[in-house]
């Protein structure tokens, strides 16, 4: 199998290669089930992120958000159009940020930071993730996201009884167990294409279950 | 026009809160068709079934708890208000075939049968059973369990957190998830169908029909696909340290992903037109012949 289509799916999906690129990209897209799940999943992106609408950020908000960004600089925002290209881990973590924006966790942002309802260590992959797949930023991304739902969890206790939180943890902690398992894996093939979208999922899926509780909690 | 009914239970409650367990709603509201309807519980239970009137009844026996009944021509709402926090509320549900529901409860059993309509349940720690429903269907608990069976024409998203998820008899497209619970899915019939779980196994039932996407995906727990009749599928595998067993003849060829530990196969069954993508980190994947639902011992 040759190389993954990586940045070319962005400019596939656009419509932006040429003939002779397009014919390769089909050819290679036949014979790949990665790059068509990658596909798929980077058409679900951006449908959800238009679906977003195009409102400009509130200036308080744009400030929190500002400071949360690695390199951030509060100012004028460039509004241009230009090319993203996204690594399946990147995928990934744009998609949690969709998620997020769209659940209404943006406005989580702009609040202070408050003690999390069931604290953990800091991921481990954080450190140890390759450059080359930009997994950090990705994780951290999660992390941030995880620990404001953590958060409005840890506000909403007292509407849960006893049981139903130690469910959540538990759950939670079944959750923790396979991010550290993907991990360690990891660590030891970090270039393995399945374990970097299986860490993924698992941050995924932990902010999933906190966003579907907290959900649930708040409409009850 | 819109009838607003409070049913105050509480009157005597703090004298003798056990004394006053029956305090009794039974309300009958007619509806136009297609009216909706939506009720808010806390604790205590709400079973819900179809009759052959176009009317919308309530009966509830109320341990404390307020009772807010708001009814139009287009649907009734009900809501339950605990005092002081306390107070069960047992309804008893009838309403037109059709009709769609929406229940939301905290530590109540939620169960609607033979209604047949779109249908939104949800209970925090209780658990749910929906039986006959069509369209879009959410069944959603996080401690309880959840069971759905003869669901038609869906776009259906069964989950619960640490409970077990049933599906069974369904057309349609599913999402169906649990972080320790196990998944069962049998007779369903969709060609877009996702399951995952994280500690729980995963077993699963019915056609894989060409051009068909399904994805089945745990981390420590087994997968087990059985399937009638012919398969045609682009089958993506992918495992860390769990095994593969087939009941077709294949030829797996190792993928772009292969590592030293992890692995990740592509193969193709028939003409290929399905794609089937079956992880687990440590579990072992069946693909099995077949249409029982059980999992591999």
């Amino acid at each position: 199998m040759s190389d993954h289509l990586g940045e070319r799916l962005s400019a596939y999906l656009d419509g932006e290669l040429d003939a002779a690129a397009l014919a390769a990209a089909d050819a290679h897209l036949a014979a790949c089930a990665e790059c068509r799940g990658a596909l798929d999943d980077l058409r679900q992106l951006t449908q959800g992120a238009r679906s977003l609408g195009d409102r400009p950020p509130e200036s308080d908000l744009w400030a929190a958000i500002a400071e949360r960004l690695p390199g951030a600089t509060p100012g004028v925002i460039p509004l241009r159009r230009r090319r993203i290209a996204f690594s399946i881990p990147q995928l990934a973590a744009a998609g949690i940020a969709v998620v997020a924006l769209s659940s209404g966790a943006a406005v989580l942002l702009v609040r202070g930071a408050r003690a999390p309802a069931f604290p953990e260590p800091p991921s481990a992959a954080v450190a140890a993730a390759p450059a080359g797949l930009a997994s950090a930023k990705g994780i951290r991304s999660y992390d941030v996201a995880i620990r404001d739902l953590e958060a409005t969890l840890a506000a909403q206790r007292s509407t849960l009884d006893t049981a139903t939180i130690r469910a959540v943890e538990q759950s939670l902690a079944v959750i923790d167990r396979a991010i550290r398992q993907a991990e360690a894996a990891l660590a030891q093939d970090p270039n393995n294409m399945y374990l970097n979208n299986h860490l993924a999922h698992a941050l995924e899926r932990k902010l999933d279950v906190l966003r579907r509780v907290t959900s649930m909690a708040a409409a009850s | 026009m819109r009838r607003i009914v409070t049913v105050l239970a509480i009157a005597v409650v703090a004298l003798a809160p056990r004394a006053v367990k029956a305090q009794s709603v039974d309300s009958t509201f007619t509806v136009r068709s297609g009216a909706r309807f939506e009720l808010q519980n806390v604790s205590g239970s709400v079973h819900i079934r179809a009759w052959n009137r176009s009317q919308i009844r309530i009966q509830a026996e109320s341990d404390g708890a307020r009772v807010d009944l708001d009814a139009t021509m287009g649907g009734v709402s009900v809501r339950a208000i605990p005092r002081r926090g306390e107070g069960d509320v047992d309804f008893t549900i009838s309403v037109p075939v059709g009709t769609p529901l929406e229940v939301h409860a905290i530590s109540a059993d939620v169960d609607a049968s033979a209604v047949c309509g779109p249908a939104r349940l949800g209970s925090i720690s209780g658990g749910v059973t929906l039986t006959c429903a069509s369209g879009d269907v959410e069944v959603e608990s996080v401690s309880g369990d959840v069971s759905a069976t003869d669901i038609r024409d869906a776009h259906a998203e069964i989950s619960s957190t640490s409970g077990d998820v049933q599906v069974r008899q369904l057309k349609g497209s599913l999402s169906a998830r649990s972080v320790s619970g196990d998944v069962t899915l049998d007779r369903v019939d969709g060609d877009d169908v996702g399951v995952e779980t994280v500690s729980g196994e995963i077993g699963f039932s019915g056609p894989i029909h060409d051009s068909g996407r399904y994805r089945f995906r745990s981390h420590s727990g087994d997968v087990t696909v059985r399937t009638d009749g012919d398969l045609n599928a682009t089958v993506d595998v992918s495992t860390f340290s769990g095994d593969l067993e087939s009941d077709w003849p294949i030829t797996i060829n190792p993928g772009p992903g292969r590592r030293m530990h992890g692995q990740d196969w592509e193969f193709t069954v028939g003409n290929g037109s399905a794609r089937l993508n079956l992880e687990s980190f440590s579990g072992t994947i069946y693909l099995r012949r077949g249409s029982s639902p059980r999992r591999e011992d």
